[in-house]
């Protein structure tokens, strides 16, 4: 069955503003973290949706997919680095939290 | 070729006076003295040798010239922006100044200048190079050069040699005159993109082309630039803290020679190169002129410190000097720039005076005095003698150049020529009140009572001012005689372009011809 | 129009008191030297007296010279010229520096070497002893040099060079006694109410160019003579000029405005009273518009204003002079009086009058204050008259040449002072109209100087000794005081031979002399309407009328005070308002003091405090301010939060967004 494009849109519409939400509000940077991944694979979603609405007929889509691999080829470094980051902090901090360090303020 | 030795010996005195060790003071004094006499040594040859040019405005005898760097312009065609240095009789009577009067400012740090001499030197030098390089810059891009690396040296010499508050006054010197200049620097490049060259004798003879109202923006940034620096009012409040918190080589400098370079780009870029907008505005710088004599001389009565009081009257007395340029008629361009000269030497004289004071009682107000002429007779005569040369004594140079500016502002617009000569009376009263102070009544402060007169390294570094003072008011045409072909062309210029505004018809004289005698 | 060939040694006239000056000072600082190791020193400065009055000599010599060299001339070729010097031809301003030789100038450089020879010597003996002596003679020759520049130049730029010079002696020498505080504050008023009358006089210089072009004197008058009409506008502009001009004479010649400088200036030595502000710089002025005649004649209203302001400044002057009990002051307000009468003069274009006037006042009223000089030298610098008395009796010699002076100040018949005050009355009658009023105010003030003249001889010289005999011993001057005073008796004596009145059927000397110079002048008036001629019987009854107002009120004034301060006493208690507002001169300087420098002072210090400091410079330092406030604000956003950096990161691109879409 096809699913409308509109409802995958608000699908990742939805999860995007839930990533962004929470990695506003969250105070635990590994939550922070996760909302991130949540809005990245929102915008795969995204791409996804939108690359089978423009596909031409009797062709398969394949600019959505192979941008949504690149997503989380990035995705995975950057999660990778964000932990490393904070493996850094709670060694500095004895904490995770985000009001942990700041240190920069003024 | 001399034009850059003129300018660079004082960069290379520098060098040199980099390389002592910190320890050697008088080493480093001998190398600026050194230097400084023979950039005036220099100065005074290429006045002397500087030939009037004949007939219709062929080339200036000193110039040099060499291309620069480039600068992109319309459809791929570069700009090129050149380093040229040349000297005319506007810029002529200017630099011989700044190349006199430097060896009589660095004798007079003898006095009051003891730590980290080295330093204070090599800022000295560097100063004279970029006030030099102003004067004889006549590409735009150059001159603005110039004009910032005469800014900075003095930053320093009020920031660490200055009074209790030299922080806050070279910080506002710094960034009042650099707010001006980075609008001139905004003129510059919209000159350069309207025009495609920064050379000053293009520019001349193609800016009439531009409209009118460009023209007049044109004029507004270089006006507000160079009326920060002159001072002109509103924009003069800078200069009184500057001058208070200077040491005195610092505020002789200042006075001398930098507050000239605001009348000289008024003159150079406003005047000669923006002749229509000049014309213009000229009612409204006349105005400005006029009511800062009269402003800076009762300024000046209300100052209980000495140095703020010869600030103040530094205000009215460049009031002068722009009133008489905007008066743009001959008699108001030839005093104007006599006056400059003038202001220089008398002023200068008033501060090195004050400094002397200061060096032996290290303080500067008024009510600190009285009765100074009993112990230090000698300090007195050139004090009384400087005193009439600033309000101008006929005999002295003052009286030339005032008379001049009246003159040609009168012919102009008698109301502000007449408001103006309000300041004749008015800088007698405030002159005279601080004489009355300092040097009359009793002598009963006993700090006062064991005053030393002048010295001999004190009189004699006084002594070229004084005999320039006297030169100056009984042969005026020695020194103006040079500068008055190239006047007289600006003048032709200015008069070709109040032609299309309605002039006020002179009232016919009465001897038509006959040589005034 | 002036011979051009060069009359070089004029130059000398004027040079030989700058040569006095010079080594008169170089002596004085000799002196201050040779002080260091010997506080008593007076060695070199002894010296200056006699190289003062050589210049002096020399100059006088000089102007005899010249004087008969003209005499030699036709009247119409009387000029000697010597042109030096091409000062100024710079902006279109040509000014050549040049003396000029001619009847006007010659009558003045005798009079300023004459008498200034006379009040040199005088000085020599007044000033012995003081630690300035040769100072005093640096400036004084100084002075003489300024006031020769002033009158031989040709130029009117060159006579500025004079008119301002004479100011800078004159406060130079009014504040010799610096250390006293007072003499400072009175040069300095002088100088500053001089520099309100020579604004007037740019202006006025200013506005001759803008007509003829030029500022050579004889030009000037010969084109104002010789121009048959003017048009409206030449016309407003040559009596706008005329009256700029009179305005720089009235600061220099003490009128009214701009008089109450010179009472106060009586805080200066007596010498120089005598020579500064009685025979000589107050006398600027008129020698001023006596140069320019004919634009003053016709200069249309300029002239009656002229007259007017002369009649009020004599009345005031007069008056104030009955009250004043300083022997000093009274000579002040006197000379101040005096001028008055020669603007008068020179308003009911008298012009040789008034000239003839300035020649006869100079002997006398120099006379007078050399006297008072003598009295005061001798009673131990006491100065107040009504702590003298009796005098005559210590002072034989001062007693009798002041009673010369005083006789002639009057106007005592046969006098010099009477023929040259009754020549003035009797233009100002023959004027009419306006003018016979103001005839009746200098007949007016004739009477009141009979009166204050004696009042003085009377309370100094007559009446018990009111001084203090234990401290105060009078006693005559030395020769070299008393002799100048004996020459300027019989001047003043004699003085009147040179301009006797028409009805004694002999020549008027002065007026003939002056006539090249004046006749331009007096031909443009001849053309105005009206009447300019006594009849013989009018003269006479006014000739009668002036002897005796003088001779009246002479004796009243003699009289009234013969026998003390009774009558100035009674008078105090009496009508205690008059006598002060008199004493005070009609309180016109304290009128100033309230109405023009205080608010201009309280002007200064708005500019100074609200004006500069708050609102200008409070805009500069605002800037400032504003852009630190701005800083400290924004760095509430930076509080290291991470949760509050995301949340701005997140709005700004929101931001962004809504931008792009809606754009």
């Amino acid at each position: 069955m096809n699913v409308p494009t509109a409802h995958l849109l608000y699908l990742s519409a939805g999860l995007f503003a839930l990533g962004v939400l929470g990695f506003m509000v969250r105070r635990n940077v590994i939550v922070v973290l996760m909302c991130v991944e949540l809005m990245l694979n929102a915008a795969n979603l995204a791409f996804l949706a939108a690359s089978r609405q423009h596909a031409l007929e009797g062709k398969p889509a394949l600019q959505g997919p192979v941008f949504a691999i690149f997503v989380i080829t990035v995705a995975a470094a950057e999660a990778a680095v964000g932990l490393a980051l904070i493996i850094a902090l709670y060694r500095l901090k004895q904490s995770a939290e985000t009001d942990a360090a700041a240190e920069m303020k003024g | 070729m001399e034009l850059v030795l003129l300018t660079f010996l004082p960069l290379l005195g520098a060098l040199a006076v980099l390389c002592t060790p910190r320890a050697a003071e008088g080493l480093q004094r001998g190398i600026a003295l050194a230097t400084t006499l023979a950039v005036a040594v220099l100065g005074v040859k290429l006045f002397l040798g500087y030939d009037v040019p004949g007939g219709d405005g062929a080339a200036t005898p000193y110039s040099f010239s060499l291309p620069w760097f480039q600068l992109p312009w319309r459809d791929g065609t570069p700009t090129q922006v050149h380093f040229s240095l040349a000297m005319d009789g506007i810029s002529l009577l200017m630099v011989t100044l700044t190349a006199v009067l430097m060896p009589i400012v660095i004798l007079s740090t003898w006095g009051h200048v003891e730590k980290r001499v080295k330093e204070f030197m090599v800022w000295m030098l560097v100063m004279q190079t970029g006030m030099l390089g102003t004067f004889l810059a006549v590409d735009l891009v150059l001159f603005y050069f110039f004009w910032e690396v005469s800014l900075i040296p003095l930053y320093f010499l009020v920031g660490i040699w200055g009074g209790e508050q030299r922080l806050y006054a070279t910080v506002k010197f710094f960034l009042y005159t650099l707010a001006g200049s980075l609008l001139m620097m905004v003129a510059i490049i919209a000159i350069l993109f309207d025009r495609g060259t920064s050379d000053l004798g293009e520019l001349i003879a193609q800016l009439g082309q531009t409209p009118l109202e460009q023209q007049l923006w044109y004029f507004a940034a270089f006006a507000l630039a160079f009326g920060i620096k002159v001072p002109l009012l509103p924009f003069h409040t800078w200069l009184p803290d500057a001058h208070t918190q200077a040491p005195t080589s610092g505020s002789v400098v200042l006075a001398g020679v930098l507050l000239k370079m605001g009348t000289y780009g008024l003159l150079r870029f406003c005047i000669q190169m923006l002749p229509d907008a000049a014309v213009a505005a000229a009612p409204w710088m006349m105005a400005l002129g006029a009511i800062g004599i009269l402003y800076g001389a009762l300024l000046a009565w209300a100052q209980t410190d000495l140095k703020r009081l010869i600030a103040c009257s530094s205000v009215s007395h460049l009031g002068y000097v722009v009133l008489g340029l905007f008066a743009l008629t001959p008699a108001g361009l030839s005093g104007g720039m006599l006056q400059m000269v003038n202001h220089g030497i008398s002023t200068g004289l008033l501060f090195l005076l004050v400094g002397m004071l200061y060096e032996r009682r290290h303080s500067r107000a008024l009510d600190a005095f009285g009765g100074v002429a009993t112990v230090m007779p000698l300090f007195a005569l050139f004090w009384v003698f400087t005193v009439l040369s600033s309000a101008g004594l006929p005999g002295l140079n003052g009286f030339v150049g005032e008379y001049l500016i009246l003159l040609g502002s009168f012919q102009s617009s008698p109301l502000w020529s007449v408001i103006g000569l309000t300041g004749v009376i008015f800088g007698a009263v405030y002159l005279l009140m601080a004489t009355r102070k300092m040097l009359f009544g009793a002598c009963t402060n006993p700090e006062n009572q064991r005053l030393t007169d002048l010295n001999a390294r004190e009189i004699v570094l006084m002594l070229p001012l004084v005999v320039l003072a006297v030169w100056l008011g009984v042969r005026p045409n020695d020194f103006m005689g040079k500068v008055e072909p190239d006047l007289a062309e600006v003048g032709r210029r200015v008069a070709v372009a109040r032609q299309s505004t309605a002039a006020l018809e002179p009232v016919t004289p009465l001897t038509e011809g006959v040589a005034a005698r | 129009m002036p011979s051009h060939e060069s009359h070089a040694w004029l130059w000398w006239i004027p040079l030989l008191p700058l040569l006095g000056s010079a080594i008169a000072g170089a002596l004085h600082l000799a002196t201050l030297r040779a002080r260091h190791g010997d506080p008593q020193a007076s060695a070199p400065a002894s010296l200056a007296p006699w190289i003062a009055c050589g210049a002096m000599l020399g100059s006088f010599v000089l102007s005899v010279t010249g004087f008969l060299e003209l005499r030699e001339l036709e009247p119409a070729a009387r000029h000697l010229a010597s042109t030096a010097h091409d000062w100024i031809s710079i902006g279109g301003l040509d000014v050549d520096l040049g003396l000029l030789l001619d009847p006007l100038s010659s009558v003045m450089t005798l009079v300023i070497t004459g008498v200034g020879f006379l009040i040199h010597v005088y000085a020599s003996g007044y000033m012995k002893g003081d630690k300035g002596y040769g100072k005093f003679f640096a400036y004084l020759n100084l002075f003489v040099f300024a006031m020769l520049m002033l009158v031989l130049s040709s130029s009117l730029l060159g006579v500025f060079i004079g008119w301002e010079g004479v100011g800078l002696c004159s406060f130079l020498l009014i504040g010799f006694w610096y250390e006293k505080g007072w003499p400072a504050e009175a040069a300095q008023k002088a100088f500053v109410m001089n520099r309100v009358g020579d604004a007037c006089f740019l202006i006025g210089s200013f506005l001759l160019i803008r007509l003829f072009d030029t500022l050579d004197l004889a030009t000037i008058a010969h084109t104002v003579g010789s121009t048959v009409s003017f048009t409206d506008e030449q016309a407003l502009d040559m009596s706008l000029a005329a009256l700029f001009l009179f305005g720089g004479c009235c600061g220099k010649s003490a009128q009214f405005p701009l008089f109450t400088w010179l009472p106060d200036a009586m805080a200066g030595p007596t010498p120089v009273s005598a020579l500064i502000h009685a025979a000589t710089m107050v006398t600027s002025g008129i020698y001023l518009v006596v140069r320019l005649n004919p634009l003053f004649a016709a200069s249309g209203w300029v002239l009656p204003l002229i007259a007017i302001v002369g009649a009020l400044t004599a009345l005031i002057g007069g008056s104030t002079a009955l009250v004043q009990r300083d022997i000093k002051k009274v000579l002040a307000y006197s000379t101040v009086s005096q001028l008055g009468y020669m603007f008068l003069a020179l308003g009911s274009g008298a012009w040789a009058a008034a000239l003839f006037h300035v020649v006869t006042h100079a002997f006398f009223k120099a006379l007078l204050f050399l006297g008072a000089g003598s009295v005061i030298h001798g009673m131990h610098e006491e100065q107040d008259m009504h702590k003298m008395g009796g005098l005559r009796k210590h002072m034989p010699q001062t007693y009798i040449t002041f009673l010369a002076g005083a006789a002639a100040l009057s106007g005592l018949p046969l006098l010099s002072g009477f023929f040259s005050k009754d020549e003035i009355l009797a233009h100002a009658f023959a004027n009419g109209g306006l003018y016979y009023g103001l005839w009746a105010v200098g007949a007016l003030t004739a009477a009141l100087t009979a009166y204050y003249t004696w009042r003085m001889v009377a309370l100094t010289f007559f009446g018990e000794e009111r001084f203090d005999h234990h401290h105060v011993h009078p006693h005559e001057s030395p020769l070299v005081m008393t002799l100048p005073l004996m020459v300027l008796a019989v001047l003043s004596i004699l003085g009147g031979v040179l301009g006797l009145p028409p009805v004694l059927h002999v020549p008027h000397l002065l007026a003939e002399w002056l006539a090249p110079v004046t006749d331009a002048g007096n031909k443009i008036l001849a053309q105005s309407p009206g009447e300019h001629h006594l009849s013989h019987a009018l003269e006479w009854v006014l000739l009668g009328l002036g002897s005796a107002i003088a001779l009246g009120f002479a004796h009243t004034g003699f009289h009234a005070h013969r026998h003390g301060t009774a009558q100035d006493e009674f008078f105090a208690r009496k009508r205690p308002t008059l006598a002060a507002t008199l004493g005070d001169a009609w309180t016109i300087d304290s009128r100033y003091a309230r109405i023009i420098v205080l608010p201009l002072r309280m002007l200064s210090f708005l500019i100074a405090v609200v004006v500069d400091q708050f609102a200008i410079d409070g805009l500069v330092n605002g800037t400032g301010r504003t852009a630190r406030d701005i800083a400290q604000h924004s760095r509430r956003a930076v509080d290291g939060s991470l949760a509050s950096y995301a949340l701005w990161m997140g709005a700004g691109a929101l931001a962004i967004c809504a931008l792009w879409m809606w754009s």
